[in-house]
């Protein structure tokens, strides 16, 4: 008897550990505007997602190399990425040198 | 030397629409039809130093002013198609098309560095000139809300393109 409560006090732990872990993690936003990132630093923890919205008429890119690609987000569009690693991802427009901006990943 | 006769046109068309706006100004179809011109002027120099330039850095800046001027140009017609405004000549960007002809004649003629710099001179100058008339004609002069907001909107990418095209000039000048 005692181990049956045993066990379902530990689902129960479980179960609400995982729920606070998945409500633990957030959706942050960035804004392509005026030809520049804002935020322009933005710290995140693991399993969060930050989406990436351009409000200019011109196309722009999220790029570090091949671990942050967002390829091509053309005007009123939006881009998302889960952060899965921690560390400093620093990111640049591969169509508009000048702009860049920081993601870190807690 | 020779560039000063190139940009001229440019300079005297976006005057002239300075001297419209005091006048009473452009209409917003004849708005709409400055943005669309100033656009495709760009456009059509890109794509001719894109089959010209063997410099990668002209290249790539042809690339942009390609990618970034369409991407304006078809919000700037989708807008005027919903306001039902259909987009109208005026002096200045009939002066601005005359202005275009002659700077791609001159293009034509060269090639190598000489092109690269010709064609470097010139969006510096053209985009300092868009810039001023988005300032002093074409969104002061804008009737319409969404039409004023596009133009707006746009100026930070004219901004920037100057700039990109500034610091190439330095390179490509010396």
């Amino acid at each position: 008897m005692l181990r049956r409560i045993g066990r379902a006090a530990a689902l129960a732990a479980l179960v609400l550990f995982s729920g606070l872990l998945l409500g633990a993690r957030k959706d942050h936003r960035v804004s392509i505007e005026a030809m520049k990132y804002a935020p322009q630093s933005l710290e995140v923890d693991v399993g969060d997602t930050v989406t990436w919205t351009n409000r200019d008429p011109v196309p722009h890119t999220v790029s570090a190399g091949k671990s942050v690609e967002s390829g091509t987000i053309e005007g009123d569009r939006e881009w998302k990425y889960v952060a899965r690693q921690k560390g400093r991802v620093d990111y640049i427009c591969r169509f508009h040198p000048g702009m860049q901006a920081t993601l870190i990943v807690k | 030397m020779k560039m000063a006769w190139l940009i001229i046109p440019v300079v005297s068309a976006l005057a002239a629409g300075v001297a419209s706006a005091q006048g009473g100004g452009p209409s917003d179809p004849q708005i709409a039809g400055i943005v669309v011109t100033a656009n495709q002027i760009d456009i059509d120099a890109g794509k001719l130093a894109k089959s010209r330039s063997k410099n990668k850095e002209i290249q790539a800046f042809a690339d942009q002013m390609i990618t970034d001027h369409t991407a304006v140009n078809k919000q700037a017609v989708a807008l005027a198609n919903k306001l039902k405004v259909k987009p109208e000549d005026s002096d200045t960007s009939k002066s601005l098309k005359e202005g275009a002809s002659k700077n791609t004649a001159n293009l034509q003629k060269l090639s190598g560095a000489a092109f690269d710099k010709a064609y470097i001179d010139h969006e510096v100058a053209y985009h300092q000139a868009v810039l001023d008339a988005i300032d002093k004609v074409l969104i002061p002069g804008a009737k319409n809300d969404e039409l004023k907001a596009l133009i707006v909107k746009v100026r930070p990418a004219i901004a920037s393109h100057l700039d990109h095209a500034k610091m190439i000039q330095g390179k490509v000048g010396k």
